[in-house]
């Protein structure tokens, strides 16, 4: 079983190399802006912000619960789920169907209106969401710098 | 409340959902998602499934589910499922899974109930077809072993684990038990085999599944088994014994020893680009008994080597168009893959070269095209083609999906 994975791991080395010649690299959103209720005290990374979206973290290091929320206004939920989880909406919206149709999972809170997703990061301890840079955060909220 | 009354209900339910373009019903924190599915067939030459050669509309599917959220780490659901593909399903309602899902932390959460098996990369997601591109899955997950892959009652211990400068690992081990029906698609194979199946009496069960997604962006591969038995009592209808051999009652006990199912695999996503590739080995001893009471019981045992794999690849274009491909192999006999031992050698292998064309509607409505040739007649079922089953099959496919 090793030597198989192993061998799948120098197949998709391979292939990773020929993708990379071809494409270029993604770059990190900068019109987007990180926020979480003002009681998260962990540095984050792009890597748990991706787990945490995808539901794979799922605790802040003091053991509270991470609950995040979507802002679905089209351009930023776009730019989020592109250069942050890398993948498409498309496929995005694939990975939670799927835990919703084989019990996996639920779907994530999702508000339309970067107001309502401030609002609710604002009253719910553990909470994390984005809204685009220009936006004014309220008190209570907090933006977060990511640890790169 | 008769089972038509409820496809109705449901269709109702449905139809209500697509023209209000809701993603989700919500009733008292109680979430409600669901699909329906009506697809057509058509093939040239064998009969594939269903009765294809003259086309056939015998192949539809629909499924909803309720789940509540009582903690953001406790959660409890089930899922309704109705299917009809040729004789089998017959939009017989049942429990798809039901369990509940506690996760202590992220690396370790349990879910007990009746749960999906892990099988290869897509198997949980075989019946939900809005979350792939074509419409029938690689023979790796080929429709007549769903009964015995599908899903098992029992309890699930589930996780992942980031490890520095190596990635990450998702695992899953689910022990229990598992029910198979008799009106199942395994009778059916086993029917070809010459049996017909009274009772299925399947022991325990055990799967496991181990995902490592490296530092490399997009891509996973990993390895999933499933290791059970399975006891039939059957009646002979055609195999090759030597002498007659029909009494009062069953006619022979079967059983799969130590069976395993064993699927490797890797997936690659690159943007709007997916490739995946999965190599599927089934092993385990088939031992049948005879069960005359006047003679000595004679015993045979059928070493089982069967070996499929394929490689896919997809690439969506638009929101609205999506475009996918695969290239299929399934060996019934790895060790006898030329067919040397068979009446007609094509019998030994089942090739599938397969082409699909999506179109998203709408986010909750799909349209679906897909044209396969076959060649070879492992997969083909005698008792759909009893007049021979032929070398080639050209087979086509159209399907539409809602789901909400």
């Amino acid at each position: 079983m090793i030597k198989s994975l192993f061998r799948l791991y120098l197949i998709s080395m391979i292939l990773n190399v020929l993708f990379q010649i071809v494409s270029s690299t993604c770059v990190l959103a900068k019109d987007i802006k990180i926020i979480v209720h003002s009681d998260v005290q962990d540095i984050i990374s792009v890597n748990d912000i991706r787990n945490i979206f995808l539901g794979k973290k799922t605790q802040w290091t003091n053991n509270s619960r991470i609950r995040f929320v979507l802002l679905t206004e089209e351009q930023t939920y776009r730019t989020f789920i592109k250069h942050y989880i890398r993948k498409t909406l498309y496929q995005y919206r694939n990975y939670w169907r799927k835990k919703v149709f084989t019990g996996t999972g639920m779907m994530p809170i999702m508000y339309g209106s970067c107001d309502q997703c401030v609002d609710y990061v604002n009253r719910t301890k553990g909470a994390i969401s984005f809204v685009p840079a220009n936006y004014t955060v309220s008190d209570g909220v907090k933006e977060i710098i990511l640890d790169y | 409340m008769s089972r038509l009354l409820v496809l109705r209900y449901y269709l109702l339910i449905t139809i209500f959902f697509i023209i209000s373009n809701v993603y989700a019903f919500t009733y008292k924190d109680i979430h409600m998602h669901g699909f329906i599915s009506q697809g057509y067939m058509v093939s040239d030459r064998n009969n594939y499934l269903a009765n294809t050669h003259k086309g056939t509309f015998e192949f539809n599917d629909a499924a909803i589910n309720f789940s509540k959220q009582f903690y953001p780490n406790f959660h409890i659901g089930c899922q309704l499922y109705s299917r009809d593909i040729g004789n089998v399903g017959n939009n017989k309602i049942e429990i798809d899974w039901a369990f509940a899902d506690y996760r202590l932390t992220d690396s370790i959460g349990f879910r007990l109930g009746k749960i999906k098996i892990p099988h290869g990369l897509y198997n949980e997601t075989r019946d939900i077809d809005m979350l792939r591109t074509f419409i029938f899955l690689p023979p790796v997950y080929y429709d007549i072993s769903r009964s015995t892959i599908n899903a098992m009652n029992g309890i699930d211990i589930y996780g992942n684990y980031q490890v520095e400068n190596i990635g990450g690992f998702e695992y899953q081990i689910l022990n229990g038990a598992k029910r198979i029906e008799t009106e199942s698609g395994w009778s059916r194979y086993m029917e070809r085999r010459g049996m017909d199946i009274i009772d299925f009496d399947t022991g325990y069960t055990g799967c496991g599944k181990l995902t490592w997604y490296p530092n490399i962006e997009g891509l996973r591969l990993g390895v999933t088994g499933i290791f059970f038995d399975i006891n039939a009592d059957a009646e002979i209808n055609m195999f090759p014994l030597p002498m007659p051999y029909h009494i009062a009652g069953p006619d022979l006990q079967y059983k799969l020893d130590k069976f395993q199912v064993m699927v490797k695999y890797i997936e690659y996503t690159f943007q709007e680009i997916i490739l995946a590739a999965e190599y599927m080995t089934f092993r385990g001893d088939l031992i049948i008994k005879t069960l005359a009471p006047e003679i000595q019981p004679i015993v045979f045992n059928i070493p089982i080597k069967t070996d499929a794999f394929y490689m896919s690849m997809t690439y969506r274009l638009t929101d609205f168009f999506e475009m996918g491909g695969y290239y299929a192999v399934f060996w019934p006999d790895s060790s006898d893959k030329n067919g040397k031992t068979f009446l007609q050698n094509y019998l030994a292998w089942h090739q599938e070269t397969a082409i699909c064309l999506r179109f998203d509607i709408t986010e909750y409505l799909t349209f679906k095209t897909e044209a396969h040739l076959i060649e070879g007649g492992a997969l083909m079922m005698p008792q759909d083609n009893p007049e021979g089953v032929e070398r080639r099959t050209a087979l086509f496919l159209l399907k539409l999906a809602w789901s909400f």
